[in-house]
């Protein structure tokens, strides 16, 4: 009895272990039928052009050193939303964008314009709309050989502003060019503001003598892209694009890795690093650089204290640098309690942020008391933002039209964790303690939040905003003019307003970035906005990788990184 | 067999409506969801303007029963559709891969499970009455009973902090070290599920109650009320074997966070935290797929081995 | 009296088949407190409900008093705080304990709408009909359980969720009850209907399985036979049959429910702040890097939680040894 039965339990194992072992081998071998990089498949990556072995070590053994190849470097990413440097709006889509691709200018270590494809800056008529570019004459295409001419350039940004491109980015970044408005909305079949002098030779035209546009033009939207390979493969083309950036995507891998390759012939000099190779598999990235798998990681706040530490050998590898983007709450101008002035400044003058940065948050970002943070022009290390006084606050709310009588606040932050955070949870408690009042909470999940954010639903929340390009009035423009619809507080204010349109057009730099800095003050006193901490980085970098330096934002910064062991 | 035939036949027409039932409803719940695609991949920087008009290319802006109808039709012709936060890129392109790596993610785990827990189960029922059945069965039960958000953490300090031998996160396919600490997580719940179920039936078969009854009932009874036994005390662990094997796609979404592997469970959430309509709609359809299917099967065998458990209608 | 084909009468072939032992609560419950691992298992858990319930009266400290200084954050335990404090300065053995009565309100409204009403009802329903009744049941049951669990449960909170919250948000100034909102009851409330919704899949087909096959039994075809009312039927034959897979589905679900719990907070979706949850003190304690740093972060719930967990397993496995005696 018992063996029969034993038997026969055993046979089933067996045959299901053969009909697993033999699903696997078909399943297996039978994935990659379609040709896409982005399948996952061992054969694909044999048939890129393969510079070394090594990566493939690299990508799939797990642990040990990063790889044979010296000029091998690892870092820790994520996911690109997408490759194409018309529809990239996130931060994550940009670093790779920003190294595979190029445009006329870009922005260096320190945050200035410096030319790319142009071989100069441009020449900028005397009434400040027109801008000349004279392109270098040694810029190709990576893949296909081709010389960029003025002509790629108008097809690259007319195809960007193109309604069938879809591109969110178009209307901010190049709807200052004359034109680029009706073309966008599909009333003109070409932009009028963009000329093909010759083939070295484009010239653009703006609306207005605006002197942030020569910024806005390092952003993504207004990189080259080429005609040929989009017009071949509309779909597929961003999964082996053809740029002109210091790099070349070899690989993508999904979830996985993505491997960017030296270009060789990159005008501005080859980059030094021969590879990079992008863990994006999540988990924590600084366990994977002390098991030596990536060259750099960041340091959160459970491990700041470590690298804070002299004795810790960490320390010696932390670099730490401020990013362009500030992190604060936002009141609804237009809604109850907080269309009261009084009521927004007793909230804001009951949070101890020294409070928060130091104990919670263990000094990984510094307290924020402007709208704009340090590394911007224009930031005023003097500016008042309303200080940390209990007494007061309570005064001010008593003063309010709304003493006694508040209505039930809530607060609405975005994210989908456990928790708010324990940033909010502090804060929401300091409210309590300071002023009495009970806070509501709500946390919604990040699709709902900016939508209803910006449909004036939420009473107050808190956000950051981070700088696209380095001027003031991606700050203060936008998110104050009364006019501006990412003006999300609904803030308005005519003196504000009038300050802001002046220096849009403001030729004095020195005026302008004054003009900028009282309008900055006169918003703190008003408090539309909380400003509690600007963003940091806070990474450790091997000590064989040299000229690794952390810029405000996103700029190409790999090719001047290099290996020495 | 010819009742099998009309049986499964029914059952996949059954199966259609339930299909229906299970798209609309995913599909609705998801437009109805607060937020959209466009909004969240532009983070909130682009102005309402250029949302709207993204929204229009799309079609996201029609009525919702016509999104369906349109969706429904691209599905009918084997379109899974485009990814909305990832522009121009297939969901077939997408998903795919992803079910390949919970596949590899799976695969060792399941036979692991099988191949380990039923021998197991077997010893444990022979060896009742001594030290060892609860002693196994008590420790079998901790380990699964610990919840794998606590499990993978402390797995991965002590072998991956601690004492360096496996990497913390990351997948590479099915012969790299990335494999072991999923695997050891993904195997226990089930070892020990499958070494319980299948010692509990051993147990019911070997009993001596039914010898007692078989005997009362005279000699030639007792080869009938063995198989009857046998079969039923099969059931569980069979349908346990089979449903498994259609859930090999599917990933877990915890064991797929906390370390880093690509695969469906990981995808589905950021789908859905992203309003990527098409994209979850295809998850949901290839799971529901796969579970209806799974049912048929685990009925049909059902009644291939216990034949007085008719297909579904009452005797 | 009627007999059946063999000559026996119904209450013979129960007692000569024997294979669904009846053996009454009394016997069953002294059964299983012989059983020594069973007695720990059921203690603890008993330890922790208690918790749940006189958590005002036990918690040393508030479970939401912040104490915000470097010298009182993130601290091991020590004689002032057994389990040491969070990022908050929050005394965590307090919010443990809160954390229980979260855990038991949750669970056991759940396990008793969704497993034992829903899913038992409709499991006894779809077995013994048959038809298009147990056509329909099993219809539902896919269309609940081919849903990802965690997809239904994702968009439900997104959808339906803030519209919830906002009408709550109108009850806080109803006289009784709005007192009792504030301390998260609606969130609670919230999860369990979610939760149910989903639980009472797997319950069903189990009893369902286990009905069809009891109904397939001589003894059951004799009492139809006979004439035996439905109801009748149902209690005296068929439910002894599935009984102990009623007990199991219970058990299992009260340490499930307890699981999902766990897994809705990871994504936000559970009980939120400052309502302590299981959920989210581990999702908290969790990251590798905390772990690390401040192991007891982690520990200190999920210890707890653990053996939580193995209680209800190892209760369980008693419970089946006890109402199967040829399986122990």
């Amino acid at each position: 009895m018992n063996n029969k039965l034993l038997a026969a339990l055993g046979g089933l194992v067996g045959v299901l272990i053969v009909g697993i072992v033999a699903l696997t081998v078909v399943l297996l071998s039978g994935g990659s039928s379609k040709s896409s990089a982005s399948r996952s498949s061992a054969g694909n990556n044999a048939n890129t052009a393969t510079t070394n072995g090594a990566t493939n070590n690299a990508a799939s053994s797990s642990s040990g050193k990063g790889g044979s190849g010296s000029a091998v470097l690892h870092v820790p990413g994520n996911d690109p939303l997408t490759l194409d440097p018309a529809l990239a709006f996130d931060v994550d889509s940009s670093t790779y964008i920003v190294e595979i691709f190029g445009g006329l200018v870009q922005l260096d270590k320190n945050l200035n314009v410096i030319p790319d494809i142009a071989a100069s800056l441009p020449q900028i008529s005397s009434d400040g709309t027109v801008y000349t570019f004279k392109l270098r004459n040694d810029v190709y295409f990576q893949n296909s050989n081709r010389r960029i001419t003025a002509e790629d350039f108008k097809y690259s940004l007319e195809r960007a502003a193109s309604p069938d491109t879809q591109s969110p980015t178009a209307d901010q970044y190049l709807g200052d060019i004359v034109g680029a408005k009706d073309f966008i909305r599909g009333k003109a079949k070409e932009i009028s503001g963009i000329k093909v002098i010759d083939d070295q030779t484009l010239q653009i035209t703006i609306d207005a003598p605006k002197p942030y546009f020569l910024k806005k033009l390092t952003y993504p939207t207004a990189f080259v892209v080429d005609k040929d390979q989009i017009q071949k493969d509309p779909r597929n083309w961003t999964l082996h694009p053809n740029g002109t950036g210091p790099f070349r995507l070899k690989s993508y891998k999904p979830g996985n890795s993505l491997v960017l390759v030296a270009n060789d012939r990159y005008h501005l000099g080859a980059p030094k690093v021969s590879e990079i190779d992008f863990s994006l598999a999540g988990g924590s990235a600084l366990t994977q650089y002390e098991q030596g798998q990536v060259d750099i990681a960041g340091v959160g706040v459970d491990d700041i204290d470590r690298v804070h530490n002299p004795s810790d050998p960490l320390s010696k590898e932390y670099i730490s640098k401020p990013i362009l983007s500030t992190f604060y709450i936002g009141f609804n101008t237009k809604m109850p309690p907080f269309d009261d002035p009084k009521v927004r400044q007793a909230f804001s003058m009951a949070i101890n942020k020294q409070q928060l940065v130091e104990t919670i948050l263990k000094n990984v970002v510094p307290i924020a008391n402007s709208i704009l943070p340090p590394g911007m022009p224009g930031y005023n290390k003097d500016a008042k933002a309303l200080p940390f006084d209990p007494t007061q606050a309570k005064q001010l709310l008593q003063q309010s039209k709304y003493a006694g009588k508040l209505p039930p606040i809530t607060f609405t932050t975005s994210g989908q964790g456990a928790d708010v955070g324990p940033v909010d949870d502090a804060i929401l408690q300091m409210w309590k303690d300071n002023l009495g009042i009970d806070i509501q909470v709500q946390q919604v999940e990040p699709g709902t939040f900016f939508s209803d954010v910006r449909a004036g639903k939420y009473q107050m929340w808190d956000a950051g905003w981070e700088a696209d390009y380095p001027d003031p009035e991606d700050f203060l423009d936008i998110n104050f003019y009364s006019g501006s619809n990412l003006n999300d507080t609904k803030y308005s204010n005519p003196q504000v307003d009038q300050l802001l349109i002046a220096a849009r057009t403001e030729k004095d730099e020195t005026k302008r970035i004054q003009e900028y800095q009282q309008a900055e003050q006169i918003i703190l006193q008003d408090a539309p906005w909380l400003p509690l901490f600007y963003d940091q980085s806070n990474i450790v970098v091997k000590p064989y990788v040299k000229g690794f330096d952390i810029a405000g934002m996103v700029i190409p910064i790999y090719r001047y990184v290099s290996i020495q062991r | 067999m010819s009742g099998v035939l009309p049986f499964v036949v029914r059952r996949l027409l059954a199966a259609i409506p339930v299909l229906i039932a299970v798209t609309a409803a995913t599909f609705f719940l998801g437009r109805f969801a607060p937020g959209d695609p466009i909004t969240i991949r532009t983070q909130g920087r682009a102005t309402p303007e250029t949302v709207a008009r993204i929204k229009h290319e799309l079609h996201l802006d029609e009525n919702p029963v016509l999104q369906y109808v349109r969706y429904m039709g691209g599905l009918l012709h084997g379109d899974l559709g485009t990814s909305y936060r990832h522009p121009g890129i297939k969901i077939s392109d997408l998903i795919f891969p992803k079910m390949r790596v919970s596949l590899e993610e799976n695969i060792y785990p399941f036979i692991l499970t099988f191949a380990l827990g039923l021998p197991l189960g077997v010893y444990l029922a022979l060896r009742r009455g001594t030290w060892q059945d609860p002693t196994i069965t008590a420790f079998l039960l901790l380990l699964s009973a610990i919840p794998v958000v606590i499990l993978i953490p402390l797995l991965q300090y002590l072998f991956g902090i601690k004492l360096n031998w496996l990497p913390v996160a990351g997948w590479h396919g099915l012969f790299a070290k990335t494999v072991i600490l999923p695997t050891i997580v993904l195997t226990l719940p089930g070892l020990a599920g499958i070494a319980r179920l299948t010692r509990i039936s051993m147990l019911q078969v070997l009993s001596e109650d039914y010898v007692r009854t078989a005997r009362a009932k005279g000699l030639t009874e007792r080869i009938v009320i063995y198989r009857h036994m046998l079969r039923n005390a099969l059931l569980p662990v069979v349908t346990a074997i089979i449903t498994s094997l259609f859930f090999l796609f599917v990933g877990s979404f915890f064991v797929e966070l906390l370390f880093g592997i690509p695969g469906i469970g990981n995808e589905t959430i950021s789908a859905i935290g992203s309003r990527d309509y098409d994209e979850f709609m295809a998850l949901t359809i290839f799971g529901a797929v796969a579970f209806i299917v799974a049912n048929i099967v685990v009925d049909i065998v059902y009644s291939l081995i216990d034949p007085r458990i008719r297909l579904g209608a009452r005797t | 009296m009627a007999v059946d084909a063999y000559g026996y009468t119904l209450d013979e072939v129960q007692a000569l088949e024997g294979r669904r032992a009846e053996a009454p609560l009394r016997a069953t419950l002294r059964a299983l407190l012989r059983r020594k691992i069973a007695c720990l298992a059921l203690a603890y858990i008993l330890l922790f409900y208690l918790c749940g319930i006189f958590a005002p009266a036990i918690a040393p400290y508030s479970y939401s008093k912040q104490n915000l200084s470097k010298t009182a954050v993130l601290q091991g335990p020590s004689l002032k705080h057994p389990l040491g404090t969070d990022r908050l300065g929050r005394d965590m053995l307090s919010r443990v304990i809160y954390a229980t009565r979260t855990t038991l309100l949750i669970s056991v409204a759940t396990t008793l709408a969704g497993s034992f009403i829903i899913g038992v009802g409709l499991g006894l329903l779809a077995g013994y009909y048959g038809g298009w009744i147990d056509s329909l049941i099993n219809r539902l049951g896919e269309m609940f359980g081919s849903l990802p669990d965690l997809l239904i449960i994702i968009l439900l909170s997104a959808t339906l969720r803030p519209r919830f919250d906002a009408w709550i948000r109108h009850a806080y100034s109803w006289p009784l009850i709005g007192s009792n909102l504030r301390t998260g009851i609606a969130d609670i409330f919230f999860v369990f209907l979610v939760l149910t919704a989903i639980d009472w899949v797997g319950d069903e087909r189990l009893i369902r399985s286990q009905v069809l096959a009891v109904r397939a039994t001589d003894y059951v075809l004799a009492a139809e036979a006979m004439g035996a009312s439905t109801w009748r039927i149902l209690w005296h034959h068929i439910f002894p049959g599935v009984r102990h897979l009623v007990v199991l589905g219970v058990t299992t679900s009260l340490g499930a429910v307890a699981l999902s719990e766990i897994a809705l907070s990871f994504f936000g979706l559970g009980v939120r702040e400052p309502t302590p949850s299981f959920g989210a003190m581990i999702f908290d304690g969790s990251g590798l890097r905390q772990l690390q740093a401040h192991p007891h972060m982690l520990l200190a719930p999920g210890i707890i939680a653990v053996l939580f967990f193995l209680s209800f397993a190892l209760l369980g496995d008693a419970l089946n040894d006890v109402l199967n005696p040829q399986t122990r």
